[in-house]
Order: C-alpha cells, then structure tokens, then sequence
C-alpha cells in the first residue's frame, strides 16, 4: 500500500506556485534564493523512496519542459525524475509526452485510491496546487513535507485555498532544510471534537 | 536602539484569527485554538519552549497593538507586564477611563 506524500516549497505566505520557475510565474524559481543544502539531500531520499509521481496539469507540463535536459546538471535526482512513472491528472491533455507517463482523467479520488494499492513505495507530489486541494478534500493525503521558505511572496496560488475546511495536523517532524529554510512534516490528526 | 519584534500566532495557512473577531467576541471564532499551545494562558507562565517565549514577551519594554486588538482584549485592563502600552489609532479612547493617553503626551512625558 503505497503513502501518498504531498512535498511542497512554500512560501511564509503559504504560496507554493511555481518554485522552480518553469512555469511563466511572475515570482518563479523562488525557491532557489535560499540555499538548502540538507534539503537537497533530504529531497533526493524522498525520491528515491517513492515508486511513482502524481502531477497536477500545470506542474506536469512545467516539468515535461524542463527535466529531461537535466540529467547532466541534476545527476541521479534527474535520471530518476525522467525514468519513473508519471500520473498526471487532467481533463484537457491527450497526450503526455514525457517517459512513462500516463494520464488520470475522471474520477480522480478513485483513481488515486487504486495507484496506493497498486505501489508499496511512495506516490510522491510536487507543487500542483489544485490537485492538492483536491486530495485533501478526499483525505487521501498520508504525509505533507513543507520547505517552508523566508519569503513573503504576496500572491500566486496557495498550499490551502480560501474557505478550505478546517482540519488539524499533527506535527512528526522537523529540522532545518538550510540556515534560513525549516522542514516541516506533518501528518493528518484524527479530528478532536472541538474541530469537528 | 531596540529592536521591534512581531509576536504572531499564526495558522498552518497564515490565519492568526478566527472569523467575526470583535470586542464580545475578541479574537473571533475558534480563537483558542490559535492559543493551546501556551497552555497556562497569557497570565501563568507555561512549561517548555512556550515558558521561553513567555520569558520573552514579558521582556519586552513596550507593547505597541492595532486599535482593534486593543478593544478586543480590553487594553488588557490598561497593564502588560508594567510596560507602557501604545495603541496606534486615529479615533480618540472610548470613554473618557483613565487608561490611555494621547501618545505625544506620553512621548513628552516619558
């Protein structure tokens, strides 16, 4: 039984649009402007512990343009991200051009349900900040693993929309991702009576 | 030259109050739970990290506070740990209590 994992960058504002600046954002690539030396080497065994990656549309596209370029620049992180399965969830796409991706269109909680039973490693998101709207109103979501980043970025799309319903985590772990960069996880708590 | 320090409480996704905040209902709805974490309340000191940010909110050597907050906490009874409070607001002091002062005759009086 596959966990699913959601590993975003994000802002202190709660913004996690676009942190690798493939996507035409206006704050694009905020995420470089920290370093986050034990983040990269965290990052990279989150990689290697997940079997497959679940992309929303527009972070799908953003990253079909740019990985498979990367591969001499990124090492076995890249080699990785071109080689593993892709599920990229969509209702306009036809085609997902990127190795080894195929596409979840229709019914999205079930789809994923069936993608946890058939992996025992990790079903691991990046950004795509609808689809993790979408996950969580599901309760799909085993894990959140937030870089949270010194920046007040001001607008772009946010971690947790307006009018979300409430819901409580609890925290199991943090560390510092760099010297300006914390690392949060935090798993789904079972609702108290106070937060139903 | 001190050094000003923003103290927040703030939510997973960036809220520090609930909805409906006013002064019968300071803070708005749900409140608290913003607030558990420093579990002796804001006049007991708590255990663990939470005593050490007590230690440094009762440090300070001045409050400054938005006028809503300041009506919604009831000035906090015109004393926060024995520091002068500024309360930044265009309108006069409700009432005419004895709690508050215009900041520039505190600034010449201080």
């Amino acid at each position: 039984m596959g966990k699913l994992v959601v590993s975003e960058f994000i802002s202190l504002d709660g913004i996690i649009e676009d942190p690798g600046g493939a996507e035409g954002y206006a704050h694009g690539g905020w995420s470089f402007r920290n370093p986050t030396p034990d983040g990269d080497q965290f990052k990279l065994e989150e990689l290697r512990a997940a079997d497959v990656l679940l992309l929303g549309r527009v972070t799908y596209q953003g990253f079909a343009a740019a990985w498979p370029g990367m591969e001499d620049t990124t090492g076995e992180f890249g080699k990785k991200m071109n080689a593993m399965p892709k599920v990229v969830v969509t209702t306009t796409l036809t085609e997902a051009p990127w190795k080894n991706s195929t596409i979840l269109s229709g019914d999205v909680a079930a789809g994923v349900a069936d993608l946890k039973g058939q992996y025992d490693g990790d079903i691991l998101v990046y950004a795509s900040a609808t689809l993790t709207d979408t996950l969580r109103e599901h309760d799909l979501v085993d894990e959140y693993r937030l870089m949270v980043h010194p920046i007040v970025l001001g607008s772009g799309k946010r971690m947790f929309k307006e009018g979300a319903a409430g819901t409580g985590l609890t925290l199991t772990d943090y560390r510092k991702a760099g010297p300006d960069v914390l690392l949060l996880t935090y798993a789904p708590a079972a609702a108290k009576p106070d937060q139903a | 030259m001190s050094a000003s320090v923003l103290y927040m409480s703030m939510s997973l996704d960036g809220y520090i109050a609930g909805s409906d905040d006013q002064p019968d209902n300071p803070g708005g709805d749900g409140f608290m739970r913003l607030h558990e974490w420093l579990a002796g309340g804001e006049s007991d000191r708590p255990p663990g990290p939470a005593g050490e940010m007590y230690d440094q909110m009762e440090a300070t050597g001045a409050v400054l506070v938005g006028r809503r907050t300041a009506q919604q906490v009831d000035h906090y009874n015109g004393n926060h740990h024995g520091v002068p409070i500024v309360v930044v607001s265009r309108r006069p002091p409700p009432g005419t209590g004895t709690c508050c002062r215009r900041a520039s005759s505190w600034r010449s009086s201080g």
